[in-house]
């Protein structure tokens, strides 16, 4: 008894600490890290800090495949936009326009959205129009202005009565969808605290 | 009584002199002789080999693969490389400015400091022709990730040692603030992001991603600056810190990577001047772009 009382006292504190500690003045999901790990390395034992590395197969957009070591653990990687498809390192090269991987512009993200209605809407006036910028959109007009003209006919009218149809078929989808249409709020509701006694 | 200690007095040593212990003042030779006694020890067997010995701690295994840029540099651009900047009418040193001599028309020139260089504030290194034994190469690639933050959040410290270790392969080593700034939050010794210098084959893979992967899907990456550089030859870049998401290590898998860091990255070459080094580094698949710096 007395022997293992002398022997608890004697265990230095550093010994005691742990390499994962917990510090209560952070938050519950924090943990601080020890700047060393409790067992000191012996000198002439250390080795010096070499990383594994996985062969990954880089298939580059021209085809041409390389390997590259990297401590990412895949296989294979393809890539869509790099040095051999870039104006900036072809100058040479005419035909190379630039493959947007993000198509970052408002319309093509609209596009991306919707779709569906294009692919509904044969008739590519409205759609087009709204989309092109505005050289194309002059070259564009005088379709718009033949079309008055064509009305007069009257073997044409059944043909455009029923192209009339479709869009308001479109259009009463549009409507349906957009009837009684409410916000959707995003983001919950905050929680508010209680009010004032 | 007194004793007479001037005859023996030796001029090593200010003590007897006065009768007091004083100090030597010959300097000691065993200070100036640095000696390791780790590897003297025959406690520690393993220091004593050489670092190319797999037995040594210090042992890293080279060429183990083949070194596309490397290649690239010997057989093609070496060559070039020399054939564009070998001058045959020039002379093989051009001596830089130096620090000039007073003329002594005053009597206060006596002692006074050397003058500067003329048009210059330092002196200027010496610039050699080029011919085969000092072709321009690229001798180092150094990254420098401060991280201001991580003086108030030791985490990002550490992740951002993770982000250069990912990204080059390669241990870092830690940064650590060096002044006292309120203003900034900033104060002295605390670690604060990561650096590393990268050489031989981690440095060209490293240059073989950035010219590859990385720097031709960025959208708004016009090339390196002509006006970048120290004048001697080391170029310079840097990276924003949602650029550096384009590394392979991090876009294959960005959840893992909530908070990037900026790089700054200096090209460290052989050339003398500016004008060499953009040359080398663009046969390296380096862009530049602009107008380059009146000197």
């Amino acid at each position: 008894m007395f022997r293992n009382s002398v022997i608890i006292k004697n265990i230095p504190k550093t010994q005691v600490r742990t390499y994962l500690t917990h510090n209560p003045s952070m938050s519950s999901g924090d943990v601080s890290l020890d700047r060393r790990p409790k067992k000191k390395i012996q000198v002439g034992k250390a080795r010096p800090a070499i990383y594994y590395k996985f062969d990954t197969v880089v298939q580059l957009s021209d085809g041409s495949v390389v390997v590259r070591r990297s401590q990412t653990p895949k296989a294979e990687m393809k890539i869509i936009n790099d040095q051999r498809n870039n104006p900036m390192w072809n100058p040479s090269r005419k035909d190379l326009t630039q493959v947007n991987e993000r198509a970052a512009g408002r319309l093509s993200k609209f596009k991306q959205k919707y779709s569906l209605f294009e692919d509904l809407e044969e008739k590519p006036n409205v759609s087009e129009q709204e989309a092109m910028p505005q050289e194309t959109k002059a070259a564009a007009k005088p379709v718009e202005e033949e079309q008055p003209k064509l009305q007069k006919s009257e073997p044409k009218k059944a043909a455009m009565e029923e192209e009339e149809d479709d869009d308001f078929s479109l259009d009463d989808y549009l409507e349906l969808v957009g009837e009684n249409v409410q916000e959707v709020q995003s983001g919950g509701k905050l929680a508010k605290g209680k009010k004032g006694k | 009584m007194k004793v007479n200690t001037l005859g023996l007095r030796s001029f090593s040593s200010s003590s007897i002199v006065k009768g007091k212990p004083g100090y030597s003042i010959v300097h000691p030779v065993h200070h100036t002789v640095k000696i390791d006694k780790k590897v003297l020890s025959p406690r520690f067997p393993e220091l004593k080999y050489p670092k190319n010995d797999p037995r040594s701690p210090h042992f890293k295994p080279v060429n183990v693969a083949p070194d596309r840029l490397k290649e690239h540099y010997l057989n093609i651009l070496k060559s070039d490389l020399m054939y564009m900047t070998y001058k045959h009418d020039e002379a093989d040193k051009i001596e830089g400015a130096k620090k000039r001599e007073w003329d002594g028309t005053s009597a206060y020139h006596l002692n006074r400091n050397l003058r500067r260089p003329s048009g210059f504030v330092k002196e200027q290194p010496d610039s050699h022709r080029v011919t085969n034994k000092n072709v321009p190469e690229l001798k180092s690639i150094h990254i420098n990730c401060f991280v201001p933050l991580a003086v108030t959040n030791p985490h990002h410290a550490i992740s951002s040692m993770l982000q250069v270790q990912q990204i080059t392969g390669e241990k870092p080593q830690p940064i650590y603030t060096k002044s006292d700034v309120g203003r900034w939050q900033i104060r002295r010794s605390r670690r604060a992001g990561a650096k590393i210098e990268l050489k031989g084959k981690p440095m060209n893979d490293f240059l073989l991603t950035l010219t590859e992967l990385v720097l031709p899907r960025i959208p708004e990456f016009q090339g390196l600056r002509n006006k970048s550089g120290d004048t001697y030859g080391n170029l310079h870049f840097g990276l924003t810190h949602k650029q550096v998401r384009l590394f392979p290590e991090i876009s294959s898998n960005p959840d893992l990577w909530p908070r990037t860091y900026g790089l700054h990255i200096t090209f460290n070459t052989t050339a003398e001047r500016d004008t060499q080094a953009r040359m080398l580094l663009s046969g390296l698949g380096l862009p530049f772009f602009g107008g380059e710096r009146h000197s």
